[in-house]
C-alpha cells in the first residue's frame, strides 16, 4: 500500500484557505479576455435520509402544514430572507444569508419515496427505476464542458467501498460513478502533480493507455451490436483517459513549477473525515478548473444511505435514527440537525474557498451555484409532498437567489411546482433550456406544469 | 415492471424487437380491442387504466403493455366472470408475443426470468418445433471473485490491491454475463491495480551487480532487469510469452508480440528500460480477454475448446483449471461425454476449491445478507448472525455431499449446524468441528448462547444435530434466512412472501406503483400480522399484496432474532398508561401476549400439489419441497446462475433434461449440474429467433 502521509496536512495544503501554492497558475487561467463569457459552474450537495420543511424553514417565517405535515400554502409565499433567522439546522450558512434562497413547496412524486429515490432524485423519475435516464448534474454537465463533464465524489455507510452507482447517471443504463476513497480520487485528478520517479510513470501511462486503446480497438472491430458497446465502453475509457492525461499534462507543468512535491496517503475510516476530504478535493477540482459541474453525494442511495456518523459522534446508524431513535441525552431530530450542520459548515467552507478566488470583475463564487438537497426528498421514509432545496449563489446572476425565501403553493394547488420544474430552471440558466426533464408525475396531470420556474429566474 | 420501463429507455431496443413482424403486433392489438377495451377504454377506465389507444409500440407504450402482458398471462385479465373470455390459445399467443418483444432485454437482467411462463417452459408443448437451445454470443465480463481469482493465477499472495469492480445492485442471482460495464473509474483501478501486481511480479533487489528476485517475483522477467544492460529480443520474447500464460493461459500470437515490443521500444527510448519492460507486462494484464471472458463460439456454433475449459472453469470456480485448458489444447474437449468428465471430476475432487457450488445457493437463498441487516443487540440472547450464515453454508454443503433428494433436503430437513468451525485435530490430522463462538462471562452477562435457538443449552460435537419434529426444517426456518429477511425490528412478511413467490413458485410481483408510501404502522400494541393486514388490505394493495402476504405470514413463530416463540408479545396499552408513579411520571411499558398465529395460504400458481391454505410453516415448506412446479422453479434458478442469463422459451429443452437428470439420479445436485454444464444452452452459441 502507499506510504503513510499526514493527508490532513497536504489537503490543508490543497484549500484555498492556507493561500495554497495550486492557486497560483489558476489565477491566471481565471483573468479572461475581455468579452469571454464568464463560467459558470454547479454544485449538488446530496445528502441521505430527508431533509424535512422543518429543518429547512427559517425560524423566523411561520410554516403552513396540512395534518400530515406537509406544505400547505395556497399561494406561493415569495419573502426577503434577510433580517431572518435560519432555523438551527441551517444556521452555519449565515455568512451566506444575502446569497441564499431557501426554497419550499416542491414536490417530485414521480420519485415514490422510500429510504432514496435513487437515481430518480436527480434524474426525475421513478427510484424503483433503476439507472431510467440522466440526472440533472450530468445534463448540466453538457452545457458546461470542462476536462471532466462531472465529477461525483462522495461516502457511503462502508469505508471499503472504492466507487458506487447510487446517485447520478450520464443517460439509461449508463450510472455515472461516485468515488468513495479520498486517496484514489486524489490519484485520478492530482496524481500528474507527482514527481521523480513518480512523474516518469505518468510519462510511460501516456504510451501504456496509447497502445491499451488500439489493442481494444482492435477486438472491438470484430464484434457486433451489444458485444461491441460492451467492449466499446473499456475503449472509450482509455480513449478519455489518454485525452485526460494529456490535459492534466499541460495543468501540471505549472503545478509542478510553483508547487511543493506532494505525496498521497490512505483515507481514513472515519465518515466525517472522508466527507470532508471529500469536499476539499470537490473544491480544488472546481478551482483549478477540472470541473464545472462537482456532485457531492453523503450516504446516498438504497443501501448506501445508513452511513454511522461516529466522526460526529453519533454511534447510531442513519436508519435507526430515521426511524426516531435517539440516544439517551439527543433526540433523533437533534442528531439530524447535528448530522445535516455538519454539511452545511462543509458547504460554507466550500462557498468560502471559492469567494476567496478573484474571478472576471469579482470571485468564482459569484459564478457558482450550490444547490442543496436530500435523494430521500423530505424525510427518511419519503411520500416527496415537499421536497426543501437550498440555492447558494445565483450562477452570475442569472438566477434570483439573492437572500429569498420562496414556498410553492400545496400539492396539486394551482401555480404549484415540482423538482422536475426547479431542474429545468438549472438547466435554463447555464444556457441549456430544455422543454422538460424527466417523467411528469400523473398526480399532477391536470396541472401545467412545464417549463423551468420563473420567479427563480433572472 | 420497472424493468420494462427500463427496456424501454434503452437505445438500442429497436435492434431487438425486430424479431416480431407488424401481423404480430396488429394481433396484439386486436387482443386488446376484443378483450380489454370494454372496461379500459374511451367510455370507461376501470382502475385509471386506458388501452384503447396502444399501438403496439413497446418503446413509448412499455408500461401498460408490461402490466397487460403480466395480468393475461396469470389468467387475472379478463376478470374470470366477463366475457368473451380468450381461448388458452389466444392468451398463449398474446403472451409469447409479449415474451418475444421483451424477451430479447427479459433474458440479460437478473429478476426477470420469471416473465416466461411456467407452463411454457415445462408443459408438455413446451420446445415442440421450437428452435435450438443456445446463448448469444457474448463477452462476460469477470466477476469481483473472479478478478481476485485471476491475480492469485497471475502473482500469487499479490496485496493492497482495490477491487475495481462495484457491487451490483441487484438482489437475488445477479452475476448476469450482459451487465458488468468496465468504465473509466474502473479501468483507473484496474490499470493501478495492474502496475502494482507487476511491481510485485518484478520485485528485484541487485546483489553483485546481478538481479535477484525478491518474494514471489517471477524468474523468466527477473533476467530483464539489470539496470546497466538492456535485455535481447529473444529474452523479451519469452518475457511476454510467460506474461501470455499467467494471465491468460495460451501463448501470444507472433502479431501480438510484435505489438507489445513495439511498445516497449517506445518507451524505453529514454534508456529506463525497467520501467519500459513493467509497462510493456502492465499491458498484458489489461487486455480486454483478460477482463471479458469471450464465450463467441466458432464457426461450428459451438464454444470453442479453450472459451469451453474457461466457461467450464470460470463456472465452479474462480481459479482455472489447469487440467481443463490442458484438455482443450490436445483437442481432448470436443465431447459431451468428455466434458461431463471433467466437471465430475472437477465436484468430486475435494482438493479443489469450488465456491460457485455454494455461491448458487447464496444468491438463491440470500441467507448471507443476515449480517446486514442491522439490529440492536438484545439483552439476552448473542446474536451472531455471520456464524448463523456459517452454520447454513455448513448445512447445504453437507446435503450437497450426500447429494440425494437434494431440493426436498434443502427445504425440509430437521439436521443443522449449530455453531460450528472446522479445525484441524493436531494429533489424528484430521479435520473435526469445534465451537466457533464461545460466550464470554464478561461480555456476554445474561445472554442465551446460540445454541438455545436450537433447543439446546450446550455445544455438542455430534455435528450435524437433528432437530425434534415440530422445530426448525430446511434453510427457511435456518437463522441465517429468517435473519437475512427481517427488518431492524420486525420480521420482513412482505419480502419473504415475495422471495417465495418468486423464487419457489415462479410468480411475479409488480414492483412498488408510483406515489406509493409502504409502511407499516408501528403500533406496539398489535401483532405484525395485524399491523401489515392493516397496510395491505386496501384493494389497491392487495392487487399485489395477494400475491406475498399469505405466504410470509407462516413465520411468525419465529421472532425477528429468530428465536421461536409460543406467543406474540404487544404492548398493553392500558396497563402501561396506568403504570405510573405516585407523581404520575410513566414507569415503563407493560407488555402482554396475543395468541400465536401462523396460518398462511399458497394461493394463485393454478397448481393443484400447491395451491391452498397452510397452518403453519413447516405445512407451507413441506408442501412446497414435494411440488414439481417448485422443483422446477429452482433448477430454472439454477440455469440463471449458471448460464449467466434469464432461460428464453428455446431453452425449454435444457430445462427439462436437467429435471429428468436431477429426477433420474435420485434428486442429485451434481447430475443436475452435469446436465446443464453440458447443454445446447450452455455450449451453443448463435442469434435466437425467438420460440
Amino acid at each position: 500500500m502507499n506510504p503513510a502521509f499526514p493527508r490532513r496536512t497536504f489537503f490543508r495544503g490543497a484549500t484555498l484557505g492556507t493561500g495554497s501554492v495550486l492557486l497560483a497558475p489558476f489565477l491566471q487561467r481565471l483573468e479572461a479576455a475581455p468579452g469571454t463569457p464568464a463560467p459558470k459552474r454547479i454544485v449538488f450537495v446530496v445528502e441521505g435520509n430527508g431533509f424535512s420543511p422543518a429543518q429547512a424553514q427559517p425560524k423566523s417565517i411561520p410554516r403552513a402544514k396540512h395534518p400530515y405535515g406537509h406544505t400547505n400554502v395556497d399561494t406561493t409565499e415569495d419573502l426577503p430572507l434577510a433580517g431572518q433567522e435560519l432555523s438551527e439546522a441551517t444556521a452555519p450558512l449565515a455568512p451566506f444569508q444575502d446569497r441564499l434562497t431557501v426554497v419550499q413547496g416542491l414536490s417530485g412524486r414521480i420519485c415514490g419515496g422510500g429510504h432514496s429515490n435513487n437515481f430518480g432524485a436527480l434524474g426525475a423519475y421513478s427510484g424503483k427505476a433503476g439507472v431510467a435516464g440522466e440526472t440533472i448534474d450530468l445534463a448540466l454537465a453538457r452545457a458546461l464542458p470542462a476536462i471532466f463533464p462531472q465529477i461525483g465524489l462522495g461516502i457511503s455507510d462502508r469505508p471499503e467501498h472504492t466507487v458506487i452507482y447510487n446517485l447520478s447517471a450520464i443517460g439509461a443504463d449508463q450510472p455515472a460513478p461516485t468515488r468513495c476513497r479520498p486517496d484514489l480520487a486524489y490519484d485520478e485528478f492530482f496524481g500528474s502533480a507527482a514527481e521523480g520517479a513518480a512523474r516518469d510513470k505518468f510519462a510511460q501511462r501516456g504510451n501504456l493507455l496509447d497502445f491499451m486503446a488500439d489493442d481494444v480497438r482492435r477486438v472491438t472491430t470484430r464484434l457486433n451490436g451489444e458485444e461491441r458497446e460492451k467492449l466499446g465502453h473499456y475503449l472509450n475509457a482509455y480513449e478519455s483517459l489518454r485525452t485526460r492525461q494529456g490535459q492534466l499534462n499541460e495543468l501540471s507543468a505549472s503545478l509542478r513549477a510553483r508547487g511543493p512535491a506532494v505525496t498521497k496517503q490512505f483515507g481514513s475510516s472515519v465518515e466525517a473525515d472522508r466527507l470532508t476530504a471529500m469536499f476539499d478535493i470537490g473544491a480544488a477540482s472546481l478551482i483549478c478548473g477540472l470541473t464545472n459541474v462537482l456532485t457531492l453525494a453523503s450516504g446516498c442511495g438504497d443501501p448506501y444511505f445508513s452511513v454511522r456518523w461516529t466522526g460526529l459522534g453519533v454511534p447510531l446508524d442513519k436508519h435507526s435514527i430515521g426511524h426516531g431513535k435517539g440516544l439517551d441525552d439527543k433526540t433523533a431530530e437533534q442528531l439530524t440537525t447535528l448530522i445535516r450542520r455538519f454539511h452545511m459548515e462543509q458547504i460554507a467552507k466550500l462557498a468560502t474557498k471559492l469567494q476567496s478566488v478573484p474571478e472576471g470583475k469579482g470571485t468564482m463564487l459569484d459564478n457558482t451555484c450550490i444547490v442543496y438537497l436530500s435523494d430521500s426528498a423530505e424525510s427518511h421514509h419519503s411520500r416527496c409532498f415537499d421536497w426543501p432545496m437550498l440555492v447558494l449563489g445565483d450562477l452570475g446572476g442569472r438566477l434570483k437567489t439573492r437572500g429569498r425565501f420562496l414556498c410553492f403553493p400545496k400539492y396539486a394547488a394551482k401555480g404549484h411546482r415540482t423538482t422536475a420544474n426547479f431542474f429545468l430552471t438549472l438547466l435554463e440558466a447555464a444556457g441549456a433550456p430544455r422543454k422538460s426533464f424527466g417523467v411528469a408525475d400523473p398526480g399532477l396531470k391536470d396541472l401545467d406544469t412545464r417549463g423551468p420556474i420563473p420567479e427563480l429566474l433572472a | 415492471m420497472k424493468a420494462f420501463v427500463l427496456f424501454a429507455s434503452l437505445a438500442f431496443a429497436a435492434n431487438l424487437s425486430a424479431a416480431s413482424s407488424e401481423s404480430e403486433a396488429a394481433s396484439a392489438r386486436r387482443f386488446v380491442a376484443d378483450f380489454c377495451v370494454r372496461c379500459h377504454g374511451q367510455d370507461k377506465q376501470k382502475g385509471d387504466v386506458r388501452l384503447d389507444d396502444l399501438t403496439g409500440d413497446i418503446i413509448a407504450e412499455g408500461t401498460r403493455w408490461a402490466a397487460a402482458l403480466d395480468l393475461v398471462r396469470d389468467g387475472k385479465m379478463p376478470p374470470p366472470e366477463s366475457k368473451p373470455q380468450p381461448t388458452a390459445a389466444q392468451r398463449g399467443a398474446f403472451a409469447a408475443w409479449g415474451v418475444r418483444q421483451f424477451g430479447a432485454h427479459a433474458q440479460r437482467k437478473p429478476n426477470l426470468g420469471n416473465l416466461v411462463p411456467h407452463d411454457l417452459l415445462f408443459g408438455p408443448a413446451a420446445g415442440a418445433g421450437t428452435n435450438v437451445a443456445a446463448s448469444a454470443p457474448r463477452l462476460w465480463r469477470i466477476s469481483s471473485e473472479a478478478y481476485a481469482g485471476w491475480v492469485e493465477d497471475v502473482a500469487k499472495r499479490t496485496t493492497g490491491l482495490v477491487p475495481p469492480f462495484s457491487a451490483s445492485p441487484e438482489r437475488g442471482i445477479k452475476d448476469f454475463a450482459a451487465l458488468g460495464r468496465v468504465d473509466e473509474p474502473t479501468t483507473e483501478i484496474l490499470l493501478r491495480n495492474a502496475e502494482a501486481i507487476v511491481e510485485k511480479q518484478t520485485a528485484f533487489e541487485l546483489a553483485d551487480g546481478k538481479p535477484r528476485g525478491k518474494f514471489d517475483a517471477v524468474r523468466e522477467f527477473v533476467e530483464l532487469l539489470r539496470p546497466d544492460a538492456a535485455p535481447t529480443r529473444d529474452m523479451l520474447e519469452k518475457a511476454v510469452q510467460k506474461q501470455f500464460s499467467l494471465a491468460l493461459a495460451r501463448r501470444a500470437e507472433a502479431e501480438e508480440v510484435a505489438r507489445l515490443l513495439a511498445l516497449y521500444d517506445r518507451c524505453a527510448t529514454g534508456g529506463n528500460h525497467v520501467l519500459a519492460l513493467r509497462t510493456t507486462l502492465t499491458a498484458v494484464l489489461l487486455r480486454a480477454d483478460a477482463i471479458f471472458r469471450a464465450e463467441l463460439g466458432g464457426p461450428d456454433g459451438l464454444l470453442t475448446p479453450r472459451e469451453t475449459a474457461a466457461a467450464l472453469s470460470a463456472a465452479l470456480a474462480h481459479r482455472r483449471d489447469a487440467r481443463l485448458f490442458e484438455a482443450a489444447d490436445k483437442g481432448q474437449l470436443t465431447t459431451r461425454a468428455q466434458l461431463a468428465e471433467h466437471v465430475r471430476r472437477i465436484l468430486d475432487d475435494p482438493k479443489i476449491a469450488k465456491p460457485r457450488v455454494l455461491g448458487f445457493f447464496r444468491e438463491y437463498f440470500e441467507y448471507g445478507q443476515a449480517p446486514e441487516v442491522f439490529k440492536d443487540r438484545p439483552k439476552d440472547l448473542m446474536h451472531e448472525p455471520k456464524q448463523h450464515v456459517a452454520d447454513t453454508d455448513q448445512l447445504i454443503l453437507h446435503l450437497l455431499a450426500q447429494d440425494k433428494d437434494v431440493f426436498r433436503q434443502l427445504l425440509t430437513t430437521p439436521q443443522a449446524f449449530v455453531n460450528v468451525r472446522s479445525k484441524q485435530n493436531k494429533q489424528t490430522r484430521l479435520d473435526e468441528f469445534v465451537p466457533a463462538i464461545t460466550k464470554s462471562a464478561q461480555n456476554n452477562k445474561g445472554q442465551a448462547i446460540i445454541e438455545t435457538l436450537y433447543g439446546l443449552s450446550e455445544w455438542t460435537a455430534q455435528q450435524p444435530i437433528t432437530q425434534p419434529a415440530g422445530a426448525r426444517i430446511g434453510v427457511l426456518m435456518q437463522p441465517s434466512w429468517l435473519i437475512a429477511w427481517s427488518e431492524n425490528f420486525n420480521n420482513d412478511i412482505v419480502r419473504r412472501g415475495r422471495f417465495i413467490r418468486e423464487r419457489l413458485l415462479g410468480g411475479t410481483v409488480p414492483d412498488l406503483p408510483i406515489g406509493v408510501a409502504a409502511m407499516i404502522p408501528d403500533d406496539r400494541d398489535r401483532t405484525l400480522r395485524d399491523r401489515v393486514g392493516s397496510a395491505t388490505k386496501d384493494e389497491r394493495c392487495w392487487k399485489c399484496h395477494q400475491h406475498m402476504d399469505q405466504l410470509g405470514l407462516p413465520f411468525e413463530n419465529f421472532d425477528h432474532y429468530s428465536r421461536l416463540i409460543t406467543a406474540e408479545t404487544v404492548l398493553d396499552r392500558a396497563v402501561t398508561a396506568a403504570n405510573v408513579d405516585k407523581k404520575g411520571k410513566p414507569m415503563g411499558d407493560v407488555f402482554t401476549t396475543a395468541p400465536l398465529n401462523t396460518t398462511g395460504a399458497i394461493a394463485g400458481t393454478g397448481d393443484p400439489q400447491l395451491d391452498g391454505p397452510v397452518k403453519s410453516p413447516h405445512e407451507l415448506v413441506t408442501r412446497i419441497a414435494n411440488s414439481d412446479r417448485a422443483r422446477q422453479v429452482w433448477i430454472r434458478h439454477a440455469f440463471r446462475y449458471y448460464m449467466g442469463r434469464n432461460e428464453t422459451l428455446a431453452d425449454a429443452p435444457t430445462l427439462q433434461a436437467a429435471d429428468r437428470a436431477y429426477l433420474d439420479s435420485g434428486g442429485s445436485f451434481k447430475a443436475l449440474l452435469v446436465s446443464l454444464l453440458t447443454s445446447d444452452s450452455f455450449l451453443k452459441r448463435g442469434f435466437l429467433a425467438g420460440p
